[in-house]
């Protein structure tokens, strides 16, 4: 069975056609996303007329006037992740007075966009048999999962243990405590208990796939700069300090079962993949910006791992 | 990660609404990109070497309209790389760009004949810090100072074996800096930078305070009485034309000054790694870089005229190594000021920042072979263990290790074989190959690669020609251009049967070279190609 996985798309339209093109294009079987779905902005389009807005994009203000105009804005805006919104120009100081307002304008928009998302996977993907195993990230807010169980072609797998061509797979989307406070985060015993629940429906553990956002602690897939509590690099003697902020939950619960295989995001910068004892553990990374997905492609064969390899679609 | 906000969960940032989230951290910030693609001048290398060798091989060229067209070139070899990085953020250079937009092959092929490049000439700076640094450091401090130690340390460590120890030790430190963190790598070398700078700005105000009849009275009170004007009498006769009087002479002095005014693209090798590289602060890093260039060899070169007049100035250049020319040591600028101040302190400050430059250079020119040998093992074209990174400095201390063995074998070649100097002169061509194929596959990146262009920050069009295209094709004709003069001008010394050998068994060898790595690795079960593949969005 032949794999493609990707994870913190983080809102890039183009990356998620991608992610869902992958499966014809590298010939896989089934598609499996770790999470970190949805964009961390929202660009208002401050409408003065039925087809004439001013907007603030990549630095500069501007008017954009016509339907195709907009639209081409709007695609630009989805591409790279972010999220765009016409609004009426008299809504503005409503909206900005208060932070409840921006937190229901945020949910809107992201429900309006991720449906899109359904959609374009509705299509690219209805007849085509492919499973699509999907989990939200730490980043995501919990009302993804309804909308990811509603699509007809993405398989919601967070905290279950679903069969991907006979191999069991375990999935979590929670992460470790980070300086963000984001919406699904654990201390790490709690991580470890709900990790420890899943794997022990595990039938064959060494034969498994650990589908967990966060990855193992320690293991080249983790390091990332060290961050002050104004989320500023920590520096010592004029250098950033980097080092592993991966969690030690996943590397417990990896070298105690040995799965076949660990499949891991979250840090985008730390792309790798490495070796826990008998575990392959995989992180692509991420540079969702540039609209360039990065992926893992990897092959099982007779219950082993055949073929691993790091890809940018 | 990072850029968040702590406290609210949304909130008004430059016009957009935006949530707590995770972010990216990118190490190097655009100031820092902008001094390390200006370090590629390395001015008091450039000084030393470019102009005085364009005098004499070329005297009587427009010193200063070549630094404004150069300036020019250089700007249009940049954009190409600038525009196609805003559209690829990646670490690697032509290496990334030419192999994600034209061909895999073509990009391993661009990739291989600059890393060749940079390891020959790698090797002649490491093999000639004892020859055009420290000998002249040396003997300048000792004519300077009236002790002749100095100058006979100057002529025992001018032995081969003296030349190949020290060559060896300066490349090491070099390659010591690049195996420490980028940022404190970075900001090493612009501290080198700016500490070479300070003696070229020290040099260029005493040049510019000393007037042209002190410095004639100091040069004859070391190089013998009268010894000014028999030199500049011995250019008039000789026929030897001072600068400002040849155009046809001013174009060979652009491909000379090509080496150091061509390279403001740099910073590419660390895309990946640079802050907001999607926005037109790239271009404006390459461009600003190119015109800090400019500014600093003119006010510089303009001090030396002002101090030596300019027919001493060429008379000097075109006897150098002749009877006529009455020093050991050639007419190098920390010499010349050196002379000019005739203070034994300054004179020993202006040699030692002037021998800064070569572990600079040496230093600054690693990024490539290492970001590449990196880059290939990554990319399944040589073995994984190449591309490992050190955890607890997040450096690929293999493939630096691998680059200082190689400056050291070629550092021995080229102190102990007759041959080095004739590979050498072929390298000013390898060093064009990749800005011509970066410039080709800006040139055709919407033909090539539609998606990535429709989703690039550059995807607009002027005069119905998209815009990355325009920056392709300016880019290929002034690499173009720069190529024909090296080609087309003999005195420029360039080997034209062993350069056409060379550039075809360096892209011929590097295609084949992929395709082999292809086949080897399928049979792996590891298909490569796809590293380089677009996923169609569509």
């Amino acid at each position: 069975v032949r794999l493609f996985y990707a994870s913190d798309v983080h809102g890039s339209e183009v990356c998620w056609r991608k992610f869902l093109n992958a499966a014809r294009f590298y010939r896989a079987d089934a598609l499996v996303m770790g999470g970190d779905l949805i964009g961390k902005a929202v660009v208002p389009i401050w409408l003065s007329g039925p087809e004439e807005g001013r907007v603030t994009w990549a630095g500069t203000t501007t008017t954009v006037a016509g339907g195709q105009a907009i639209g081409e804005l709007e695609a630009s805006i989805r591409n790279a992740g972010f999220y765009p919104a016409r609004l009426a120009a008299e809504e503005r100081e409503g909206i900005e007075s208060e932070e409840a307002s921006l937190v229901a304008l945020f949910e809107e928009t992201v429900r309006r966009e991720f449906s899109r998302w359904l959609e374009i996977a509705d299509e690219k993907l209805a007849d085509s048999g492919v499973p699509v195993y999907v989990i939200a990230g730490n980043d995501d807010p919990w009302f993804i999962d309804e909308l990811i169980d509603s699509s007809d072609v993405l398989s919601l797998c967070d905290e279950r243990r679903v069969k991907v061509d006979g191999h069991e797979m375990i999935s979590l989307s929670y992460s470790n405590p980070t300086p963000w406070q984001s919406p699904r985060e654990l201390p790490e015993g709690e991580l470890l208990a709900r990790i420890r629940a899943l794997a022990d429906q595990l039938s064959a553990p060494d034969t498994a796939i650990f589908n967990l956002h966060v990855p193992p602690y320690g293991s080249g897939l983790d390091l990332a700069p060290i961050l002050d509590e104004d989320f500023r690099p920590v520096t010592h003697l004029g250098q950033v300090e980097s080092g592993p902020v991966g969690s030690t939950a996943v590397r417990d619960a990896i070298e105690r079962y040995q799965p076949m295989l660990g499949l891991h995001g979250h840090i985008h910068e730390s792309r790798a993949i490495a070796t826990l004892g008998k575990t392959v553990v995989i992180n692509p990374g991420s540079e969702y910006t540039s609209g360039r997905i990065h992926g893992a492609v990897v092959e099982t064969r007779n219950g082993s791992l055949k073929r691993r390899q790091l890809v940018v679609g | 990660m990072a850029e968040g906000m702590a406290g609210r969960q949304v909130s008004e940032t430059h016009g957009m609404y935006v949530r707590r989230a995770t972010g990216l951290v990118r190490e190097v910030s655009p100031s820092n990109a902008l001094w390390f693609n200006v370090l590629t001048a390395v001015p008091g290398l450039g000084l030393g070497v470019s102009v005085f060798y364009v005098f004499g091989t070329y005297p009587g060229g427009h010193i200063d309209a070549a630094y404004l067209l150069i300036g020019l070139i250089g700007v249009a070899i940049a954009l190409p790389f600038a525009l196609l990085s805003m559209t690829m953020p990646r670490s690697g250079a032509d290496y990334i760009l030419v192999s994600r937009s034209l061909h895999p092959a073509l990009g391993l092929a661009s990739s291989v004949t600059l890393f060749a490049a940079i390891m020959i000439a790698e090797a002649f700076f490491a093999a000639t810090f004892v020859s055009v640094g420290i000998v002249p450091a040396f003997t300048t401090i000792g004519l300077i100072t009236g002790h002749s130690t100095w100058i006979t340390i100057a002529a025992d460590v001018s032995s081969k074996n003296w030349t190949f120890a020290l060559g060896v030790a300066i490349a090491a430190v070099a390659l010591a800096v690049q195996a420490l963190r980028l940022r404190v790598a970075m900001r090493i070398m612009i501290g080198l930078f700016f500490a070479g700078m300070l003696g070229m700005l020290v040099a260029a105000i005493v040049m510019a305070f000393t007037s042209q009849a002190t410095f004639a009275a100091h040069f004859n009170d070391v190089a013998g009485s009268g010894a000014f004007q028999k030199l500049v009498a011995a250019g008039h006769n000789q026929g030897v034309s001072p600068p400002g009087t040849s155009w046809s002479h001013t174009v060979p002095a652009l491909a000379a000054l090509s080496g150091f005014f061509g390279f403001a693209w740099w910073s590419s090798n660390y895309g990946g790694e640079i802050q907001r590289a999607r926005t037109w602060r790239t271009p404006a890093i390459m461009v600003g870089s190119v015109g800090i260039m400019v500014l600093i060899y003119l006010v510089f070169t303009l001090a030396i005229f002002h101090m030596t007049g300019t027919r001493f100035f060429a008379a000097s250049n075109a006897l150098n190594g002749t009877s006529s020319w009455p020093l050991s040591v050639g007419p190098f600028w920390p010499v010349l000021a050196g002379i000019g101040s005739k203070n034994s302190v300054l004179t020993f400050f202006l040699t030692f920042t002037f021998l800064l430059w070569f572990p600079l250079v040496i230093c600054e020119n690693a990024a490539q072979p290492t970001r590449a040998l990196f880059a290939w093992s990554f990319d399944g074209l040589l073995p994984r263990q190449v591309a490992e990174v050190n955890e607890r400095i997040g450096v690929p201390i293999v493939a630096i290790g691998i680059t200082f063995i190689g400056i050291v074998i070629a550092t021995a070649w080229a102190v102990y074989s007759s041959n080095f100097y004739t590979v050498l002169a072929t390298t000013t061509l390898m060093l064009i190959v990749p800005m011509l194929f970066v410039s080709v596959s800006a040139l055709l990146l919407p033909l090539t690669k539609p998606d990535i262009w429709r989703n690039s920050p550059v995807p607009g069009k002027a005069v119905g020609i998209p815009i990355i295209s325009l920056a392709g094709a300016a880019g290929l004709a002034a690499s173009g251009f720069i190529f024909w003069i090296f080609w087309a001008y003999p005195g420029l010394a360039l080997p034209r049967h062993n350069t056409a050998i060379a550039l075809i068994v360096l892209i011929g060898g590097a295609i084949i070279a992929y395709f082999v790595a292809l086949l080897v690795q399928r049979q792996r079960g590891v298909d490569i190609s796809l590293n380089y593949a677009e996923i169609p969005p569509e």
